[in-house]
């Protein structure tokens, strides 16, 4: 009885190196049968490599090629096993021809794909650039080389700035707009702004920004060229 | 004909002039324009209304940046820097009051400690314990 069972183990150990040699070497069978339009005794492995024929569209490859390619090195031991399979587990082969098909399909989809010059995936659409992402940022850079001409500023610092000039353009604003629906008018004007920037900045701030809206407004009043 | 367009009759061609180089402004005062009109805030927009918004905006700004480079000075730095912009707007009266409920990312704070919180100051008289006197002993 203990001889059996150490036999049993063996054979299960055989089985397990047929399973992973049968995966190699049946692919290789089936891309030479394709090649050189053989039939074989075996029914179920003819139809899967009539369906080879039929859905498959097959290069030819150089007899080199077949030979430097591990799939198409089959040994006369794998052969051997192949046969004992066939009769054994054919199931296992149409597993395995199913996992074939989906995978010539996914390649058939890829090869579908339209390609660039080097070979990569084309992206429909227009080409990627640098996003314009609008902002106060070299306005407020103008000012402070115009206030400290040899002082620099960080990045953390300008997105600050930035956020403070966006943050007061929606006060401003959205105060005027309130004025504006205060007096029953239907435009924006600049005596809106002027009553807005009385009313949000206090004190001096709000006197000498007063003055110099005035000033810009009548430069750009009086401008002629 | 008269001919249309930025071509006049000589065959010069007109450059165009910005609204900001108009007014004198480093500003834009287009985009300024475009914001009041995309953001809803009425019908109808002046054409002094993005003039006068884009100078107050400029003042602002200016205001800041000269207090936040003297800080920025003070501090022997010549980048200015969240902190520097911090203290100069707390150490200012009136820009405090205007960002009173505003948090500047990486600002700090004001070096403050309150009176009370000091260490008492030691007196220069010190208070001699006067031992039991000649009376107590009689009595």
């Amino acid at each position: 009885m203990a001889p059996k069972r150490a036999e049993k183990l063996v054979v299960r150990s055989t089985k397990k190196v047929v399973e992973s040699s049968v995966l190699v070497s049946v692919v290789g069978k089936r891309l030479t049968r394709g090649k050189k339009d053989t039939q074989t005794t075996d029914g179920e492995e003819e139809v899967g490599s009539q369906e080879h024929l039929v859905v498959i569209p097959i290069q030819e490859v150089t007899p080199q090629a077949q030979k430097d390619s591990p799939n198409s090195a089959i040994t006369t031991e794998n052969k051997a096993e192949q046969e004992n399979n066939t009769q054994d587990g054919g199931v296992e082969n149409n597993q395995e021809e199913e996992e074939e098909h989906e995978e010539v399909k996914e390649k058939k989809n890829k090869a579908k794909t339209p390609k660039g010059k080097n070979g990569k995936e084309k992206k429909r659409g227009r080409k990627k650039g640098r996003r314009s992402v609008e902002g106060y940022q070299r306005y407020v850079y103008r000012v402070l080389k115009q206030v400290h001409p040899e002082m620099g500023i960080s990045s953390k610092c300008m997105t600050v700035l930035n956020n403070l000039m966006n943050d007061m353009f929606e006060r401003l604003a959205f105060e005027a707009s309130k004025l504006k629906d205060y007096t029953g008018h239907m435009t924006l004007s600049s005596r809106e702004i002027q009553g807005a920037v009385r009313l949000v900045l206090p004190g001096e701030l709000g006197k000498h920004a007063i003055a110099e809206g005035v000033k810009a407004v009548n430069n750009y009043t009086s401008y002629d060229a | 004909m008269a001919s249309r367009g930025k071509t006049q009759g000589s065959g010069t061609t007109k450059k165009g002039i910005s609204r900001s180089n108009k007014a004198g402004l480093q500003f834009p005062v287009g985009r300024i324009a475009r914001y009041l009109k995309i953001g809803k805030y009425a019908d109808r927009i002046g054409s002094g209304a993005p003039v006068y918004l884009a100078s107050v905006l400029e003042y602002l700004a200016a205001e800041v940046l000269e207090l936040a480079g003297n800080a920025a000075m003070d501090n022997k730095k010549t980048r200015i820097m969240p902190r520097h912009i911090q203290l100069a707007v707390r150490n200012d009266e009136e820009l405090s009051r205007l960002l009173g409920d505003v948090t500047i990312a990486s600002g700090g704070v004001t070096p403050n400690i309150h009176n009370m919180l000091l260490p008492k100051k030691v007196g220069t008289s010190t208070s001699t314990f006067m031992g039991p006197s000649a009376d107590d002993d009689d009595a």
